[in-house]
C-alpha cells in the first residue's frame, strides 16, 4: 500500500496499481482508470471474465456532527453489477482493527477483527465478509454510479486516518482493489 | 447487414465471387447471410448497417484515414431486430417498434441488483431474413447460429431531443453533447442466440423522473456469427442500426472472452470512441445517417422508457458546456431537471474552484436516486447544506445565515446554489460544502477558495528573527529572514503594502509597514529593495525581497532594523508570533525562541 500524493486534507488519490489475489484485467476498465490518473493506456489486451478494480481517489467530508461521508472513485464493473449479481462486491472502510463494508445492494456491516489491522488480504476476504454485523445508523450506501461510490460511515469510525478498498467474489475467487489511506476529518 | 463467414468456407466463397462483388451462398453461409454482397478481395460478407451505406475501415484498421471505404452503392439489408416488451411470439410477424418512450416499455434504473425498486425490461433479438417488404424483414428462426452471443446495448437520449445521435435539425452547437449518446451506454446485456431468438432482460442505469417522462432509450443489438466455439469470434457480426459504426473485427469489440457466452458471467465489450466511426452531421455522404430517432421509425430497434427510483439523496452536479464538450466514454453525463424546469445535461462535480472567480460561482443541486439519477424527490425531502469556513452560501439565503441553508424538495428541479469565498475568514486554502438529509450526509463538495478573504496565515517555509538589546532603548536591532510561500496570483510586491508583525505570548508587539509602492524593484522585478533614511527611528536599514528557485511562488525576505525600542517583547519570550502581511495575504508562524549571547533573543522554525 502506498499514499503517493494528498490533494488536500481530506482527499487522497492513489497511482498504484489494484492488486489482486488472480492478476486478470480488463482492457477498457484499465484505460480508464489510466485516463483518470493522466497516464499512458495500457495495452494490456482484456481477459474480460474477472473483475476489474482499482480506486483512484477518495474524498472525505465531514458533517458539523462529525458523520463521515466519503466518496471513492475508480474502476468496478459497474456496467457488469447493474446487470449481474456477485455472490459479494462493494467497499471496506478499515480503521484500526475496525471496518465496515458496503456491499452493492445496499447492505452495511461494521465489526472488528484484527484481520483487517494490517490490509485487506484477497486470501482472508472471504472469511472477513463472514464477520460483522448490522453497521448502525446512519451508515449506509447513498449513491453508486459508473466510476463512484458513496458512503456513510458509521458512528464508531473517528477523526483520523482510515483505508478504503474495493472488493469482490467472483467465481469462487476473491478480488481486493488496491487501498488509498484517507484522513477522515 | 452482413458479416464474415466461418473461415472454412472462405476459400469456396473467394472461389465463386471472384469475379467482382457477388452475393454470399445460399449454401456455405448461414441464412442470414443469403443475398449479402461480400467483399470480393476477402470473399468475407461486408459488415453493412442496415439502410446505411457500406463502410469499412480499410487495412489500417484504423476510421478516419485515407483507405476508409464509403460505398453508397452498397446499402445493408436487415439481418438483426430487437424489440423490448417481451410482446415477440415465435413465428409471428415483427411489430413495429414503440412509437416513442412515452409509450414504450417502463423500467426502474438500477435493475435487480443496484437498487430495491430497480425492474429490468424484456428484450428480444430476432434474425431477419432482410426481406425488402416488410420493412424489417421476416423474422428467420434459423438454428445455424444457436450458441452465438448477442449483444444488446441501451443507448440514453441525454438531451430529450427524441435522437441518438447527431443531427443537423437542431444545430451544431450541441453536436459533442449528441455524439456522447452514441458511445455512453445506459445499459448493455449478453443473451444467447437459440432458433433465431435471443430472449433476456436488459436494466439500465441512467433514467430520468417519472414526472419528467423518464429518459427514452433506444435499443441496439449485436450477434456474433463465427463458426468455431466456444466464443464464435472467427467471423464479423451483424446488428440492428447503430449510433456509430463499430469496428468490423470483433476483437475490437469484445477483446478476449475466452468461454461460451454466458448471461450471467461478465464480459467485456470494449466501447471505445476511437475504434468507432461517428460521422459529423457535415460529412459529405454520410451526413447525418447514423443519427436513430425514437419515434419507431428505425425499424430495427425499439424504445423503453428508463424512471429513476425514488430521490432519496442529493447530488451535486454542474451544466455541461456544450461549446466545449468532446465527447468521451469515460465520461457520464445525465439529464436532470433544470433550476428552469427544461432538460439539462450535467455532469456530477466534486470540485469547485472559487479562484479567481470575480463573482460567485454555482452549482447543480438535484434530488438524486442511489445512481445519481435525477429523480422524484420523497415526499418531504429536505436538504441542509453545511459550508466549512471560509465559504460563503451566496443564494439560496432564506436565513441570512451564510455557512447554512435549508432546501425543501417538492419537484425533480434543480437548485442553483452559488457560493463565494467569505469576506473575512481563519479557514484555510479550501472548504467544503455537504448536503445533508436528516442529519445524514449525503453529498459532499470540495471548493478551492481563492484566499483574498484569508485572515489565516500563508505558509512561512523557514524563518529566523533575532532580536538584539543589550543597548539602551532606542538602539536595538533586529535582523529577520524569512522564506514565503506565495501565490504568484496575489502576490504583488509593487503595488502592495508590506506588514512585519512580531507578537510575544503575553502580547508585546513590535509591528512595521512599508508603504504600497514604497518596495523598488529592479528590471526584472525579481527583486525589491527598501531602507528608512538615515535618522528615521526605528530605521529599516535594509530589507530586500527576492525571488528564489526561479519561482514567483517562493521569495525570501531579509530585513535589518535599528534604532528600535524592542522593549514590549519579553526578554525571556519562548515564541514569539511572526506575520507578514503583503496585500490581502498574510503569511506567518509561531516561531520558538532561546535566549543567544547576552541581550539576544534567537527565534527560528
Amino acid at each position: 500500500m502506498e499514499r503517493n500524493r494528498t490533494l488536500r486534507h481530506h482527499r487522497t488519490r492513489s497511482h498504484q496499481r489494484p492488486a489482486k489475489r488472480r492478476p486478470a484485467v480488463r482492457a477498457a476498465a484499465i484505460v480508464a482508470v489510466c485516463a483518470l490518473l493522466g497516464v499512458s493506456a495500457v495495452t494490456t489486451r482484456a481477459a474480460g471474465t474477472s473483475p476489474t478494480l482499482a480506486l483512484v481517489a477518495v474524498d472525505a467530508f465531514a458533517t458539523e456532527e462529525r458523520t463521515h461521508l466519503l466518496t471513492a472513485t475508480g474502476a468496478f464493473n459497474f456496467d457488469d453489477l447493474v446487470q449481474v449479481p456477485f455472490p459479494a462486491a462493494g467497499l471496506l472502510v478499515v480503521q484500526g482493527a475496525r471496518f465496515a463494508r458496503y456491499d452493492v445492494d445496499g447492505a452495511v456491516r461494521e465489526g472488528t477483527t484484527p484481520m483487517v489491522a494490517d490490509g485487506v488480504d484477497p486470501a482472508e476476504l472471504e472469511a472477513l465478509l463472514a464477520l460483522g454485523a448490522s453497521a448502525a445508523p446512519p451508515a449506509r450506501l447513498v449513491r453508486l454510479a459508473a466510476s463512484e461510490v458513496t458512503i456513510v460511515l458509521p458512528p464508531s469510525f473517528e477523526p483520523g486516518t482510515a483505508s478504503v478498498v474495493l472488493f469482490a467474489l467472483h467465481e469462487d475467487e476473491s478480488f481486493v482493489s488496491n487501498a488509498i489511506v484517507v484522513v477522515l476529518p | 447487414m452482413t458479416t464474415r463467414v466461418a473461415r472454412g468456407i472462405l476459400l469456396a466463397l473467394a472461389l465463386a465471387t471472384s469475379i467482382g462483388a457477388g452475393a454470399v451462398s445460399a449454401v456455405a453461409a448461414p441464412l442470414v447471410f443469403q443475398g449479402d454482397p461480400v467483399n470480393p478481395d476477402t470473399g468475407d460478407p461486408w459488415i453493412v448497417l442496415p439502410g446505411l451505406p457500406l463502410v469499412d475501415w480499410g487495412e489500417d484498421e484504423k476510421w478516419r484515414t485515407d483507405d476508409d471505404i464509403v460505398d453508397t452503392g452498397i446499402v445493408g439489408d436487415v439481418d438483426v431486430v430487437v424489440r423490448s416488451g417481451g410482446s415477440y411470439a415465435s413465428g409471428a410477424a415483427f411489430r413495429p417498434p414503440w412509437a416513442g418512450p412515452a409509450v414504450a416499455p417502463e423500467v426502474i434504473a438500477g435493475g435487480l441488483v443496484l437498487a430495491d425498486e430497480g425492474t429490468e425490461g424484456v428484450v428480444q433479438v430476432i434474425l431477419s431474413d432482410g426481406a425488402a417488404s416488410p420493412a424489417a424483414g421476416n423474422p428467420l428462426l434459423a438454428s445455424d447460429l444457436d450458441g452465438r452471443g448477442v449483444v444488446v446495448v441501451a443507448y440514453p437520449d441525454l438531451d430529450g431531443d427524441g435522437i441518438i445521435g447527431p443531427t443537423a435539425s437542431d444545430g451544431s452547437a450541441d453536436d459533442a453533447v449528441e455524439a456522447q449518446e452514441a458511445v455512453q451506454l445506459a445499459g448493455r446485456r449478453l443473451a444467447v442466440l437459440n432458433g433465431g431468438i435471443a430472449t433476456g432482460t436488459l436494466a439500465t442505469s441512467l433514467g430520468a423522473p417519472a414526472s419528467a417522462g423518464g429518459l427514452g432509450v433506444l435499443l441496439a443489438a449485436g450477434v456474433i456469427t463465427g463458426a468455431t466455439p466456444p466464443v464464435y469470434d472467427d467471423a464479423g457480426w451483424i446488428a440492428t442500426r447503430m449510433p456509430a459504426m463499430w469496428p468490423p473485427e470483433n476483437r475490437r469489440i469484445i477483446g478476449n472472452n475466452p468461454r461460451p457466452p454466458d448471461p450471467t458471467a461478465l464480459y467485456d465489450l470494449e466501447v471505445e470512441l476511437e475504434r468507432m466511426l461517428r460521422p459529423a452531421p457535415s460529412h459529405p455522404q454520410l451526413g447525418t445517417a447514423y443519427a436513430i430517432p425514437l419515434d419507431g421509425s428505425s425499424v430495427t430497434n425499439d424504445v423503453v422508457r428508463s424512471v429513476s427510483g425514488p430521490g432519496t439523496a442529493v447530488a451535486f452536479a454542474r451544466a455541461v458546456n456544450a461549446a466545449s464538450f468532446v465527447a468521451d466514454e469515460l465520461r457520464v453525463l445525465r439529464p436532470i431537471v433544470g433550476s428552469d424546469g427544461a432538460r439539462a445535461v450535467v455532469e456530477s462535480v466534486d470540485t469547485l474552484s472559487l479562484r479567481n472567480a470575480p463573482a460567485p460561482r454555482g452549482v447543480l443541486l438535484y434530488p438524486a436516486d442511489v445512481l445519481g439519477n435525477a429523480a422524484d424527490p420523497a415526499a418531504g425531502l429536505v436538504t441542509r447544506l453545511e459550508a466549512t469556513a471560509g465559504l460563503r452560501i451566496v443564494s439560496p439565503d432564506t436565513d441570512g445565515d451564510p455557512r447554512h441553508e435549508s432546501i425543501a424538495f417538492t419537484a425533480p428541479d434543480a437548485v442553483r446554489v452559488t457560493l463565494a469565498e467569505a469576506s473575512s475568514h481563519d479557514g484555510g486554502p479550501t472548504a467544503t460544502l455537504v448536503a445533508e438529509i436528516a442529519g445524514v450526509p449525503t453529498a459532499g463538495l470540495s471548493v478551492v477558495l481563492d484566499g483574498r478573504g484569508s485572515t489565516a496565515p500563508g505558509p512561512l517555509a523557514s524563518s529566523t528573527v533575532k532580536l538584539k538589546r543589550a543597548a539602551a532603548a532606542g538602539s536595538h536591532r533586529l535582523v529577520m529572514r524569512s522564506v514565503l510561500e506565495a501565490d504568484p496570483l496575489s502576490f504583488d510586491p509593487a503595488s502592495q503594502a508590506l506588514t512585519l508583525v512580531l507578537r510575544d505570548m503575553l502580547g508585546g508587539t513590535y509591528q512595521r509597514t512599508v508603504a504600497a509602492g514604497a518596495l523598488v524593484p529592479n528590471d526584472t522585478s525579481t527583486v525589491f529593495r527598501f531602507k528608512d533614511p538615515l535618522g528615521t527611528p526605528g530605521r529599516i536599514q535594509s530589507l530586500v525581497l527576492r525571488r528564489v528557485d526561479g519561482t514567483a511562488a517562493r521569495w525570501r525576505l531579509v530585513v535589518q532594523a535599528r534604532a528600535l525600542d524592542l522593549g514590549a517583547i519579553a526578554t525571556n519570550a519562548t515564541a514569539v508570533d511572526q506575520r507578514i502581511r503583503l496585500g490581502t495575504t498574510t503569511f506567518g508562524a509561531t516561531l520558538p525562541c532561546a535566549p543567544g549571547a547576552p541581550g539576544t533573543l534567537a527565534c527560528a522554525r
